[in-house]
């Protein structure tokens, strides 16, 4: 663990945690909103910190803390002198347990005033649920980094997208660029149906949709992967395909003023936009 | 020049970790503790023309938080800049008000590094 990432979070630790007693101290009777809020959002700060620095026990803690002050923010639990003084009690535990953790030390559990905060919230005392999987979940190829793939598939992919959606930094030739890492673009067909004549054209609306084939080891999850922020709101196609479909001829070309001698071989259909 | 980021996050731990690992990866960072210092980070970079490849920001933030400053974003030269939203578990709401507000994305806390990694990279290739 980085001893600077460490040291930033021993002084802000240092920060919060006065903030809290502190705050802890004139919280009693208040009705302020915006003390109970800031009281909370020092508490749930400690948690996110403790998570980054792999300090479990001090999240564990924190988690609790973190849930009586979202009880009292949102108006189910009043801050009365009981309250407080176990906030205050799980402040004095938080100290102990952060200042042993970044000695190197392993400190005891704190089971009494883990148990005592979990009463109060009304909770069986177990470890909250830091489920990496599931908040990570989406990204599984990013996770667990091992291909699905035994070998090369090909998928066929329709990309409709929002007209509004470069509002929100969405750029198809990234995404072209992210496909195009899994693997190869066989074949990528632009349709530019949808472009209004140029006086109408929005610089930032998009009219074009895609039709791509992607050859890849990868997997679907993967594929899947690179359209995740896109799905809810925009009609994406992933399938696997069998293959390609045949070319569509070029547009009949203007007879040349001589005719051909019977027999030459017409131009074979040029292929679509190669692969970048 | 290295592409450039904006980490805007109240947690000093978190911005120092974000900022390790991008610049680990090859990023330039920048660091604001609030939308409003987000603002003003912005108004610096647009001043020395430079700009970043993408915006990271928390949502609970005091003095501006994270759903204002991205439609506050919205209204300046950088409105079609990746913006990737950092979230809590309990917070699936803010997932999708961010999107309403115009974000490219979210990540839930804690994430690993090589998470952030690979979202970064979604949101910052280029054919250079």
């Amino acid at each position: 663990m980085d001893d600077k990432l460490l040291q930033i979070f021993a002084e802000e630790s240092q920060e919060l945690i006065d903030s809290l007693e502190q705050r802890l101290l004139q919280l009693e009777g208040s009705e302020d909103p915006e003390e109970i809020n800031a009281v909370f959002r020092a508490a749930h700060t400690m948690k996110g910190n403790a998570g980054i620095v792999g300090f479990e026990d001090v999240v564990e803690l924190t988690h609790l803390m973190e849930g009586l002050l979202d009880e009292m923010r949102q108006g189910r639990c009043t801050p009365d002198a009981e309250v407080v003084g176990l906030l205050l009690g799980a402040v004095d535990a938080l100290k102990v347990l952060v200042q042993g953790r970044l000695a190197g030390q392993s400190p005891e559990r704190p089971r009494e005033m883990l148990a005592m905060l979990a009463r109060r919230l009304g909770e069986e005392p177990v470890k909250p649920p830091i489920s990496r999987a599931a908040a990570e979940g989406p990204l599984r190829s990013a996770s667990n980094g091992d291909a699905a793939g035994d070998g090369q598939a090909l998928y066929y992919i329709a990309l409709h997208l929002q007209p509004q959606v470069l509002d929100s930094g969405v750029d198809p030739l990234q995404i072209m660029l992210e496909l195009s890492d899994l693997g190869r673009l066989e074949r990528v067909v632009c349709h530019a149906e949808g472009l209004p004549d140029f006086g109408e054209l929005l610089p930032d609306r998009l009219y074009l949709w895609w039709e791509v084939w992607l050859r890849t080891g990868a997997g679907q999850e993967a594929v899947d992967d690179v359209f995740i922020f896109l799905r809810d709101e925009n009609d994406i196609q992933v399938q696997p395909a069998t293959g390609l479909p045949p070319l569509q001829e070029a547009a009949p070309q203007p007879e040349p003023a001589e005719a051909k001698p019977a027999g030459a071989p017409k131009a074979p259909p040029q292929p679509a936009a190669p692969a970048p | 020049m290295n592409k450039l980021i904006l980490i805007v996050d109240d947690s000093a731990t978190l911005r120092m970790s974000v900022e390790m690992t991008l610049k680990g990866a090859g990023f330039e960072v920048v660091q604001a503790t609030n939308g409003r210092e987000g603002l003003e980070a912005l108004q610096r970079l647009e001043a020395s023309q430079r700009r970043p490849a993408m915006i990271i920001s928390d949502v609970n933030m005091p003095i501006m938080d994270g759903i204002t400053f991205i439609k506050e974003v919205k209204q300046t030269p950088f409105r079609y800049l990746p913006i990737l939203v950092l979230t809590t578990e309990r917070e699936d709401s803010k997932k999708l008000e961010g999107k309403k507000a115009g974000a490219s994305g979210w990540l839930v806390k804690p994430f690993k590094p090589e998470t952030l990694l690979t979202v970064v990279r979604k949101f910052t290739r280029s054919l250079a």
